[in-house]
């Protein structure tokens, strides 16, 4: 039956179109989801990976966005520093190192379902 | 008991066995019992939950994994602490954290399960798997708290539980009521419409935007390989959840979808009708337009064009009949106050949190005293115009700024409660016509706290990921913690444990203990009990494509913890007496709900 499908795209202008409109408001800029999750996946990644490598830590990494990237510094018990930094694309791809010398380099995904799951 | 003499142990003795109903005896032999640290009770210090690494297709069930030790965090002392201080310390106060805990009536038209279909990215939480089963969990959750109600780490019994908000998931009354009731221990039904009978899109076969577990061939979620389970929907509605209660006061805050529409939209009365009706929407597109062209009415004289399209191209076909149900109710952000009033004396209080001056005024914001030594600061962060993040309106932050001035003077450590946490405190809508005070965002209130020693913790949820963040001060002389909890729908349905301690060195350390909800890691095939369907629905939820569940356990640095401040007065100023009477009072509150149960 065409109708119904006529219908249907009916429908979906109806709801993109009422959508569009609310573009216009001085409010659209707050209509996306909850803030933080991709950052606190990094944090979160690169904790694990200090956890499983069994880094000392004196202070944990605190991450921020710039330029396209997610960026952790933190501080080994020793004082060297501890980095992570993850370039915005997909996948998401993890490198996490102390004084300099690489502990891991991957994707960030595994990395935190190996973290959820028994070995 | 050492610090209290003989005469004033009696008089404690008397007036909490006469201010709670209970024997003298029983309060004076359980008070005069010496203080043992919990540890042998179960939690994530001996256990936690994993998922399997095998399973259907990418579908995975749980399992027992190996315990957490706490991790102490030196982020903002910055030295390696006091090796003497576990032989030394003794508790200022012991708390639970509840947060988001989305209390679900999934039943109801005024759900928006459809706009996943639009954007999972964008609408994830609007529906989920385990959505007829939250009664369950915070049931669950409730016994989890009262199994760690003595400390794990110096034994003190808890003295005051706090939710930080999104206590009901779809800005309805009904779910309002029935988290009150079940932290209240009160028995809930978690079901509207039709008696003992499931009508809703979960037994709908043909929308495949949402998992069918009488079946699931055909859905994104069969797909992914979750199960058939025949029954259950009509099992998690029909049955009467029971609860425990909890032992200790409770408070409460705003979460923003205890303030919004689905924590996202100003409620208008389209939407209003929409929940008391018999129809509910199964296609996004006239959910969209049914639903947000009211609001974007009110704001935009444009979509009145919807209006005009619906009438010719009859957007309200994309509804289905359901029983109708005049219990409903949406709420108001003053109904929310006024349902908190709507409660039991034990275990109290009586507004928890709100009092009459909330209700006179219209002031969605308090101050209480878990302990004379804890002053508790509650927030409503969220934005009442639009969008799920927040902020600090300006005339809470100048009042919180005098409170904790107070506390700083009277010596009393300060905890502030909100429901946004540091990542999500950038709403900056406004309402686009009139006057509105200016909102504070991140830095400048992290900034205002750092200006007070005493506030050692802001106890937040919102992200439903559990989280652990220091903010120290710029010139090195210490700082807060940050606690974010994660909630009781997402995986991994955790709530915390907090202890302030006195490290009796010049430090103090806050321990958090993570809580599984009293439920079995493994559900059994066909388990409908109460603690079966609690414990489903932790499987389920750790499968929620949609949501990125692993993520949400936080790391091992966000969960048990030991978290160490300098001491931010004198606190030997602290007597033990004056701290034991604090324990006796909560030991006492303790005994009356388990001689309530045993009865």
């Amino acid at each position: 039956m065409i109708w119904p499908d006529i219908r249907r795209v009916g429908l979906a202008a109806v709801g993109a179109a009422t959508v569009a409109l609310l573009v216009g408001c001085s409010q659209f800029a707050e209509l996306q989801p909850v803030a933080g999750d991709e950052i606190t996946s990094v944090k979160i990644a690169t904790n694990d990976v200090l956890v499983d490598k069994q880094v000392d830590v004196l202070v944990w990494p605190v991450c921020s966005f710039a330029d396209e990237a997610y960026t952790c510094q933190g501080t080994e018990v020793g004082g060297a520093a501890i980095t992570s930094s993850v370039p915005v694309q997909e996948p998401l791809l993890l490198k996490v190192s102390v004084d300099g010398k690489v502990l891991f380099q991957g994707p960030l995904k595994p990395v935190i379902t190996e973290a959820a799951r028994t070995p | 008991m050492s610090g209290l003499d003989r005469r004033s142990f009696l008089k404690v003795s008397a007036a909490l066995s006469a201010s709670l109903g209970l024997s003298y005896n029983m309060v004076g032999s359980a008070l005069a019992a010496p203080l043992v640290s919990g540890t042998d009770q179960l939690s994530t210090l001996q256990e936690t939950i994993r998922q399997r690494t095998v399973g259907n297709l990418q579908y995975r069930t749980l399992v027992t994994g190996s315990g957490e030790p706490y991790l102490p965090r030196l982020d903002i002392l910055k030295r390696e602490p006091g090796a003497q201080r576990a032989k030394n310390r003794r508790s200022i106060g012991y708390l639970g954290h509840l947060s988001d805990i989305h209390m679900i009536d999934a039943q109801t038209p005024a759900r928006v399960e459809p706009l996943l279909a639009q954007s999972v990215a964008t609408w994830n939480g609007s529906a989920r798997p385990q959505d007829t089963l939250t009664a369950n969990v915070l049931s669950a959750m409730v016994t989890a708290v009262n199994t760690l109600q003595y400390s794990p780490v110096t034994g003190v019994p808890v003295s005051a539980v706090v939710n930080t908000g999104d206590s009901a998931d779809m800005y309805s009354s009904l779910e309002l009521q029935w988290y009150i009731d079940v932290l209240d221990g009160k028995p809930v039904q978690p079901n509207s419409g039709t008696p003992k009978v499931y009508d809703g899109m979960q037994s709908w076969l043909d929308t495949e935007v949402i998992w069918h577990p009488e079946e699931p061939a055909g859905d994104a979620y069969g797909d992914f390989g979750f199960p058939r389970v025949p029954g259950l929907l009509d099992a998690a509605v029909s049955q009467q959840v029971e609860s425990q209660g909890l032992s200790a006061p409770w408070y409460t805050v705003y979460g923003n979808h205890d303030s919004l529409y689905f924590g996202f939209f100003p409620v208008d009365s389209a939407m209003r009708s929409l929940a008391l009706g018999s129809s509910k929407a199964y296609e996004w597109p006239a959910l969209v337009h049914n639903y947000l062209s009211g609001w974007a009415q009110q704001q935009n004289p444009l979509a009145r064009f919807g209006h005009m399209i619906n009438t010719n191209f009859g957007a309200s076909s994309g509804f289905r009949d359901v029983a109708s149900d005049q219990e409903r109710l949406l709420i108001t952000q003053m109904s929310f106050m006024q349902a908190h009033f709507h409660t039991e004396q034990f275990p109290g209080p009586i507004g928890h949190g709100f009092t009459q001056d909330n209700l006179d005024t219209g002031k969605t914001y308090w101050a209480a005293d878990a302990s004379p030594r804890i002053r508790l600061l509650g927030l409503d962060t969220c934005n009442s115009v639009i969008g799920a993040d927040g902020a600090v309106p300006q005339d809470q932050f100048d009042w919180l700024r005098g409170e904790l001035t107070n506390a700083r003077q009277q010596n009393k450590f300060a905890i502030v409660l909100s429901h946004h946490n540091s990542l999500t405190l950038e709403n900056d809508a406004r309402p686009a016509i009139g006057p509105s005070q200016p909102l504070v965002h991140t830095e400048e209130f992290i900034s205002m706290l750092n200006e007070f020693p005493n506030m050692v913790a802001w106890l937040n949820g919102h992200t439903h990921v559990n989280t652990i963040t220091a903010h120290p001060r710029s010139d090195g002389t210490g700082g807060f913690w940050e606690l974010t909890a994660a909630s009781c729908i997402d995986f991994p349905q955790q709530q915390q444990m907090v202890e302030i301690v006195d490290n009796r060195d010049g430090t103090i350390s806050l321990f958090t203990t993570v809580v599984d909800h009293a439920s079995s890691a493994e559900w059994t095939e066909g388990d409908f009990s109460q603690t079966g369907l609690a414990s489903l629905s932790r499987q389920l939820a750790s499968n929620d494509f949609t949501e990125n569940p692993l993520m949400r356990r936080g790391s091992v640095a966000d969960r048990n913890t030991e978290l160490l401040l300098p001491a931010p007065f004198d606190t030997a100023t602290i007597s033990d007496a004056e701290l034991e009477v604090t324990h006796a009072a909560a030991k006492a509150r303790v005994l009356r709900r388990e001689s309530q149960v045993s009865r």
